[in-house]
């Protein structure tokens, strides 16, 4: 990891509020709050995973940094420049270097245009390849990389399968080789033998290329490998930060402890102790007060009900929001062996 | 059970054909497109036990999605063939669903055999309420009132995870998260306690503690209904959890099936040993490049001659790999291979 460097994404204090209209079920018209106070950097070359409940916002996190969605409040810098602010045809400089692979491949695909032309669209936008056949053959080197061979150029999505149309997905996000990557659950519709050739694919980019990465997964173990840093969201908050190897070896968040011990393991016969959540899940349309994992977390007092919701380091670089973490897990050092 | 197939042999009384919920033989799925006819799948037999789980899983585009819609009836546009496809409903009734008009078809998908799907933005109805969704499938086959039907729609979401489910419950797609509307279609195929759930993919698109949720309703479900399931994933954590049985898929075959602990602890077939060997373990701390297996499923319409494994296969010999496809055949039990080279290696 190269500290010394800027980074090239500053997210900070982030939020998005989406009004939602009542309805039949008994729903009133109120504000849910998806991204509260979301705060982290990217530097090149890292990998950030962003991991956590479903629903907590990762995925709109990723959304707001591309502005594809727009921001309530905060601020995104990228390679030193306030995103925000910026007009859309302002922004159109920035859209070759950020890139998203998209977490559901079917619906970010036309299905009336054949796959070579969803591939070399982006080619032309940003003006790569002076020539069609320059182009083409860009986009068959590209299916190549991912995996796919180039006699289906011509097909339609519907004729892939569910994995096949997520490695186009990836395909396109790296035609026009940017700096950063947003990849939601790139490879979680990917079958293990096509995962590792992706996750190696991606690990060369961002050697080759010093491409920074949002990484948005559910697989722990992928996360594991691949990342440089993880962080924990839940219920729109970031609750723990921290280096991949402190966060598995040493959680310092009893939301993270509990994630990390239901990721299951490829082995019928090792049956691992999980902390299994018990208590309501909070609704987004009305968060608990204080830290929002109190009505699931079996370390919870009083108290927890009033603080307020606040990152804080407790090891270089090692954040978290838990406020009885000195409690729960000692105050100093590593509570659980390196794994 | 074809007729090279290592079972004929076997010392084993005939089974009961009552003793499976579904039961699948020699089934092939042939696509007619620009290009000719296109074999996606070919020869797979697969049996649900009551109660119990057999997972499929494999490469993709090896044909595991086109398996269950084919068993489901939901296949447009292509062949389907089976020397038996048969299921068995929750009064005991056998029924062919090859030879099912469409009209009863319908009437069996959502009650007795459900489909959870892949992508679930695409099996939604954008412009209605989840809620609404969920209520309709309860309304037609339970025949239940509208408001009874809503009040358990409600239910359902809960029983998924859905936090505040009676609100959440007038969300429209788009406005849920992925995890959140893929509860929803867990939900819509467990309204009806079916028989059979087929779940492509059904966890994927969830965080773990959820997904840990979600397995233990369904197993929950099964234990108390003695529902069958068909389990397509391709993280063999989650098969390690869920499965009894496994199948795995190679271009469009079985290549190897057996119990759970004989196909993830022992495997016989080169291309399940590349599979586990390639996956990450969340308990333990990076080692290096992951192994991939080298090179890709081969083109539907160019299939190799022979193994149809044989080009990525590192036991690969010339002259023995590359002529005939190998027989499935039974290595122990139930336990059964497709490699001419079984016996000989270790893998
Ligand atoms: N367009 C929208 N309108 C209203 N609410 C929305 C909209 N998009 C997202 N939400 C809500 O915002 C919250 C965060 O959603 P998001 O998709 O970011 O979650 P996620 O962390 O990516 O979850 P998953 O892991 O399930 O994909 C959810 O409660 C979701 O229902
Ligand atoms: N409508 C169609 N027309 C032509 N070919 C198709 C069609 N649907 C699927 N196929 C092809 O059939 C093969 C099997 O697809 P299927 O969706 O069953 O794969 P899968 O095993 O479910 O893969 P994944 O793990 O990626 O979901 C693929 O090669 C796919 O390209
Ligand atoms: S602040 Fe309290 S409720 Fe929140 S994680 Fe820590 S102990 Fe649990
Ligand atoms: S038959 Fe040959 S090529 Fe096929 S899996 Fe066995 S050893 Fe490999
Ligand atoms: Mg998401
Ligand atoms: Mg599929």
């Amino acid at each position: 990891m190269s500290s010394e460097l800027a980074p090239i994404l500053e997210v900070k204090g982030l939020r998005k509020v989406f009004q939602l209209k009542a309805g039949f079920f008994g729903r009133d018209d109120g504000a849910l709050v998806a991204v509260q106070n979301v705060s982290f950097s990217i530097r090149r070359g890292e990998i950030l995973a962003l991991v956590g409940e479903s629903g907590s916002g990762k995925t709109t996190t990723g959304r707001l940094i591309l502005r594809l969605m727009e921001p309530s409040g905060g601020s995104v810098k990228f390679d030193g420049e306030d995103l925000l602010p910026l007009s859309q045809p302002a922004m159109r400089a920035y859209r070759k270097r950020m890139q998203i692979v998209f977490q559901d491949p079917f619906s970010s695909l036309n299905p009336y245009t054949r796959i070579g032309d969803a591939l070399e669209e982006p080619l032309v936008i940003h003006h790569l390849g002076q020539t069609r056949r320059e182009r083409r053959d860009r986009v068959s080197e590209l299916m190549e990389m991912v995996g796919l061979s180039p006699s289906q150029i011509d097909r339609f999505p519907h004729e892939f399968s569910g994995g096949q149309r997520q490695r186009i997905g990836i395909a396109r996000a790296l035609a026009v080789e940017p700096d950063f990557v947003v990849a939601d659950e790139p490879v979680s519709a990917l079958d293990v033998s096509v995962q590792a050739q992706i996750v190696n694919l991606l690990e060369s980019l961002q050697e080759r290329l010093s491409l920074a990465m949002l990484f948005i997964a559910h697989d722990l173990a992928i996360v594991r490998h691949i990342a440089d840093n993880v962080a924990v969201m839940y219920l729109g908050h970031i609750v723990e930060m921290a280096p991949t190897h402190d966060i598995f070896a040493n959680p310092k968040h009893p939301y993270t402890e509990a994630l990390l011990s239901a990721a299951p393991i490829p082995d019928p016969e090792v049956r691992h102790q999980r902390i299994v959540l018990e208590g309501d899940i909070p609704s987004p349309l009305n968060p608990p007060s204080g830290c929002p994992f109190r009505t699931r977390c079996r370390h919870a007092r009083p108290q927890c009900a009033e603080a307020p919701m606040q990152l804080r380091a407790v090891a270089p670089g090692h954040l978290t929001a838990c406020i009885r973490v000195e409690q729960i897990y000692g105050v100093d050092g590593p509570s659980h062996p390196a794994a | 059970m074809s007729k090279i197939d290592g079972t004929m042999t076997m010392a084993k009384p005939q089974q009961d054909a009552a003793d499976f919920v579904l039961e699948v033989d020699d089934l092939a799925v042939t696509f007619h497109g620009e290009a000719g006819a296109l074999s996606v799948v070919d020869g797979v037999s697969l049996r649900v036990r009551p109660g119990k789980t057999l997972s499929v899983v494999g490469e993709s585009g090896s044909g595991k999605s086109v398996t269950s819609l084919a068993i489901m009836g939901l296949l447009t546009g292509a062949k389907v063939t089976a020397k038996t496809l048969k299921l068995r409903d929750r009064d005991g009734a056998i029924m062919d669903l090859l030879d099912l008009p469409e009209k009863q078809l319908r009437r069996l998908r959502g009650y007795e055999m459900a489909m959870i799907f892949q992508e679930p933005m695409t099996s939604l109805n954008p412009s209605h309420t989840v809620g609404r969704q969920i209520a309709e499938v309860l309304h037609i086959h339970k025949k239940i009132g509208a408001r009874e039907a809503n009040e358990a729609a409600v239910a359902m979401l809960t029983r998924v995870g859905i936090p505040d489910a009676a609100r959440r419950a007038d969300a429209y797609p788009h406005e849920l998260s992925g995890g959140m509307r893929q509860r929803v279609m867990i939900a819509i195929a467990l309204a009806c306690n079916p028989s059979l759930m087929i779940a492509d993919e059904p966890t994927t698109a969830l965080d773990v503690t959820i997904q840990a949720q979600i397995i233990e309703e369904l197993r929950r479900l099964q234990d108390e209904l003695g529902m069958a399931m068909l389990f397509i994933t391709h993280d063999l954590g989650v098969v390690a959890e869920v499965a009894h049985d496994v199948a795995v898929m190679y271009a469009g075959q079985v290549v190897e099936q057996g119990s759970v602990i004989e196909v993830l602890k022992h495997p016989r077939h080169p291309y399940t040993r590349g599979l586990l060997n390639s996956v990450p373990r969340p308990d333990r701390e990076r080692e290096g490049k992951l192994r991939a297996i080298p090179g890709r499923v081969p083109d539907m319409g160019n299939m190799p001659e022979g193994c149809r494994f044989h080009p990525r296969c590192a036991y690969a010999q010339a002259g023995r790999c590359d002529v005939a496809v190998p027989p499935l055949e039974t290595a122990a039990g139930e336990h059964k291979v497709r490699c001419v080279r079984w016996r000989e290696l270790n893998i």
